[in-house]
């Protein structure tokens, strides 16, 4: 009898640490593990060139922050990716290199591409995987239909490539960027009504209907705000590039997501954080470099990460339920 | 059946219930919410284990047992909400499990439609056996239950509020089917809350209040007002609060709300420092009708008032703005957002006011969520601690507390001390009293006919979507509620 309560206050009190120490365990794993695999692996230019590498996909966690703590998901960040992006350049060449236009127009269409998302999932009730399916393959379609399948040249060496390869005070530009990303998803969150009832939408959506939150408005709001962030990400993307290129490559949004994941928040919706994020988003970066720097295949890639995020989610489900079971008692 | 006795943690469900089912009888149980009706049944069928008592059955004492081998003995139940397989046919359903095989694995479709064609026309049951469930009404998904449960060759039938969910004329069809049962020397044990239905049917009656077996005997030994009484003979031990607050001025009132299938024309007016009870039994409608009020389930047509001024509320965010605010029945599922804090539970709802510019002021909102909290006298551990760690009691007074911050005139209760203590039960029943010194309106949902009785000033009774009448403090009883509540005398249609 004895022996048994003791098991179930060990897994409660492993579910509780997990939730507030997890990230930062796993974060100073991965530091180790890199620091043993590669010498090159823990000095500071690696350490910065692994989050510049990275800010957009950082970008891109941010919106997908917003996205599962209302409990929903965002599996087209590929394609949104791509169509974003190549509009940009082509903005870019047609209005003869007004950078401004440009990237107030890009965001326009990440943020409709957000619309038709948060629309489609609250007016319809249609399940937010679906949805990413139907518009992961639009955007393909449309990436195809205004580039002709051919990348876009003309952005080389222009103003275009400031956004992401220039440098601000001797700071990379997309690393400002993404740090003003995540001060404002950091804000929203944690310090306005909006976030608090993004939080409360996820942790209980019935609960925040009966609170008088309107629930189905702070979900569009999310998509579009997620869309936002996604284009954003583009502009950096294919401008890091310094071509508009209609094939950039798959698994950005497998490697936001499973960062947002291991960063806290949940697949079930009601948690999750800006520093989290950035956080879970770096251990994905760090890994990916050791496995560069190690030099695996990318196949081997894969397949480490597809085995990483199944672990992921799967203690994200045993915390949550060990978490629950203790509450019950 | 013998003095079945079974505990549920708190709660003794049944406490020594006798039931005498005679082959060839159809046997009426009745009584109030929660009196044991079902709980007995999972007995019978096998889903509970009874804790003390014997069960005889054809002569010979039956054990525990699954439901399934319930099933093989010739018992079987009809449940309330039925759970057929829509898309499969009705000679699949009435197999279902049981196929007619031709060799291991392969059903012979055309045995088995053949056989259950029999049974239909041998029932004279106007459905083909290759239709689809779905396809049938209701009435018609309990006729194959019927024909289910022939073709298994059940000696003892059970059925619970079979017509909860069909239309009178419909109801006649399955009388009929069940006289057939009987004269086929089955015995059928019923379940009920419709009075009228009772005298039609029964050859037997028993009145079960409690847990407690009351009075069992031949239906010619009953009349409606004898049930009636019967079923609510309880004698009141506990000791409520009573509101002191004279009722003041109308702050809302109803108009002829309706919505298709869930309740027609309530009309009703609730003052201010008034606490008014809703009673009926489980299913009257009385929740859907709070639930439109509130927003959460608009009506299809129907006004409302508060102040003598007509608003529209289509959702929650509209009733709030209007002063309304509810409590509802489902606190899991509905109340709390159970990993966020006590803070945050207490304050979602009025958040914006505690906001400068456009960020929040969290010592503010600390300050005005702890004050309401303790208020209700709830019991935390700190402010920031998740609410899935309190007790039941405790997470309805946050919940409470998180309207306190509203500015509200109206407040809806469904069932607010539902799966609470006794302790924090009383403590909500003074907060009830407090809410209407401050000069609120006070709706309260309840299905426990003491709490009922013992809290409101005035009481209106629901039966099946209609409200069946309305009774002041003064001239309320259990009887005068039951009767309304089984609508024993219609006033409306």
């Amino acid at each position: 009898m004895s022996e048994k309560k003791e098991v179930v206050k060990q897994k409660k009190s492993f579910a509780e640490l997990y939730s507030k120490y997890g990230t930062f365990s796993i974060l100073a794993l991965v530091l180790i593990i890199g620091t043993i695999a590669s010498p090159q692996f823990l000095t500071l230019d690696n350490m910065l060139n692994v989050i510049r590498q990275n800010s957009y996909l950082l970008i891109i966690a941010f919106g997908t922050t917003f996205v599962m703590v209302v409990g929903c998901i965002n599996i087209a960040y590929d394609m949104m990716l791509a169509l974003v992006g190549c509009a940009s350049c082509l903005i870019y060449v047609a209005l003869g290199g007004n950078l401004l236009i440009t990237v107030l127009l890009s965001l326009m269409i990440g943020a409709l591409l957000g619309v038709a998302y948060g629309f489609l999932v609250t007016h319809f009730n249609l399940p937010p995987f679906i949805v990413g399916l139907a518009i992961s393959s639009f955007c393909q379609g449309m990436t195809l239909l205004i580039t002709g399948g051919r990348s876009i040249p003309g952005t080389m060496g222009t103003s275009y490539t400031l956004i992401g390869q220039g440098f601000f005070f001797g700071i990379p530009v997309p690393i400002i960027i993404m740090f003003a990303c995540m001060a404002v998803t950091w804000v929203i969150l944690r310090k306005m009504i909006f976030g608090r009832h993004a939080i409360a939408v996820g942790g209980n959506r019935q609960a925040a209907i009966a609170s008088g939150i309107r629930a189905k408005r702070v979900i569009l709001i999310v998509y579009i705000m997620d869309g936002l962030l996604c284009g954003l990400a583009a502009i950096v993307f294919m401008s890091r590039l310094g071509v508009g290129q209609p094939n950039p490559g798959t698994g950005y949004g497998f490697d936001a997501i499973t960062g947002v994941n291991i960063g806290g928040a949940s697949l079930s919706g009601g948690s999750g954080g800006a520093v989290g994020s950035f956080i879970g988003v770096l251990i994905v970066g760090l890994l990916n470099n050791i496995m560069n720097l190690r030099g695996l295949s990318s196949a081997w890639q894969f397949i480490i990460k597809g085995i990483l995020i199944v672990i992921a989610v799967i203690i994200d489900m045993k915390t949550k339920e060990a978490m629950v079971k203790g509450s019950a008692k | 059946m013998k003095d079945i006795v079974k505990i549920f943690p708190g709660v003794r469900a049944l406490d020594g219930v006798t039931l005498r089912v005679r082959p060839g009888s159809v046997h009426v149980i009745v009584g109030e919410n929660g009196a044991g009706k079902s709980t007995l049944m999972k007995v019978i069928s096998g889903e509970y284990v009874a804790d003390g008592g014997e069960m005889i059955y054809k002569g010979s004492p039956v054990g525990k047992r699954s439901i399934m081998e319930t099933i093989n003995m010739g018992i079987s139940m009809i449940a309330q909400e039925l759970n057929p397989v829509g898309i499969m046919t009705v000679a699949e359903n009435i197999f279902l499990g049981r196929e007619p095989r031709l060799t291991k694995g392969i059903v012979d479709d055309r045995l088995m439609n053949t056989r259950a064609q029999e049974i239909l026309d041998e029932m004279n049951i106007p459905y083909r056996a290759t239709q689809q469930l779905r396809q049938l009404p209701v009435s018609g998904q309990q006729l194959v239950e019927i024909a289910k449960a022939v073709s298994r060759n059940a000696s003892l039938v059970i059925m619970d509020e079979p017509t909860s969910s069909i239309a009178d004329k419909e109801v006649d069809i399955l009388f009929e089917q069940v006289n057939k049962l009987r004269d086929r020397g089955v015995g059928i044990i019923y379940i009920t809350h419709k009075m009228d239905e009772v005298f039609k049917i029964a050859d037997d009656i028993t009145v079960i209040r409690d847990g407690k077996g009351i009075e069992t005997g031949p239906a010619s030994n009953f009349d409606i007002d004898k049930l009636i009484t019967l079923m609510v003979g309880r004698q009141i031990t506990d000791l409520y609060p009573v509101n002191q607050t004279p009722p003041g001025e109308v702050v809302l009132e109803v108009k002829d709300l309706s919505k298709r299938g869930k309740y027609h024309d309530i009309s009703f007016q609730l003052h201010r420092g008034e606490i008014l009870g809703f009673a009926g039994l489980v299913g009257a409608g009385r929740s859907e009708v709070m639930r439109a009020v509130f927003g959460l389930e608009p009506a299809d047509s129907g006004e409302i008032y508060i102040d003598g001024e007509k608003k529209r509320i289509r959702d929650t965010t509209d009733a709030f703005a209007n002063g309304i605010g509810m409590v509802t029945e489902d606190r899991r599922g509905e109340g709390i957002i159970p990993a966020a804090s006590v803070k945050e539970n207490a304050s979602i709802a009025s958040i914006r006011k505690y906001v400068k510019g456009f960020i929040i002021d969290e010592k503010a909102e600390l300050a005005a969520a702890k004050a309401s909290v303790d208020s209700m006298a709830a019991k935390y551990a700190t402010m920031n601690q998740p609410i899935r760690n309190l007790s039941g009691g405790n997470q309805q007074k946050v919940i409470l507390s998180r309207l306190m911050l509203m500015d509200l005139k109206v407040l809806i209760l469904d069932e607010p001390t539902r799966g609470i203590d006794v302790g924090a039960k009383r403590e909500i029943h003074q907060l009830m009293c407090d809410f209407a010194a401050r000069g609120y309106g006070v709706v309260m949902i309840s299905s426990e006919m003491p709490e009922v009785l013992g809290m409101s000033d005035r009481i209106i009774v629901m039966h099946e979507g209609y409200v069946t009448g309305e009774l002041l403090r003064a001239e309320a009883s259990q009887e005068a509620v039951m009767r309304l509540a089984v609508a024993s005398t219609p006033q409306h249609r």
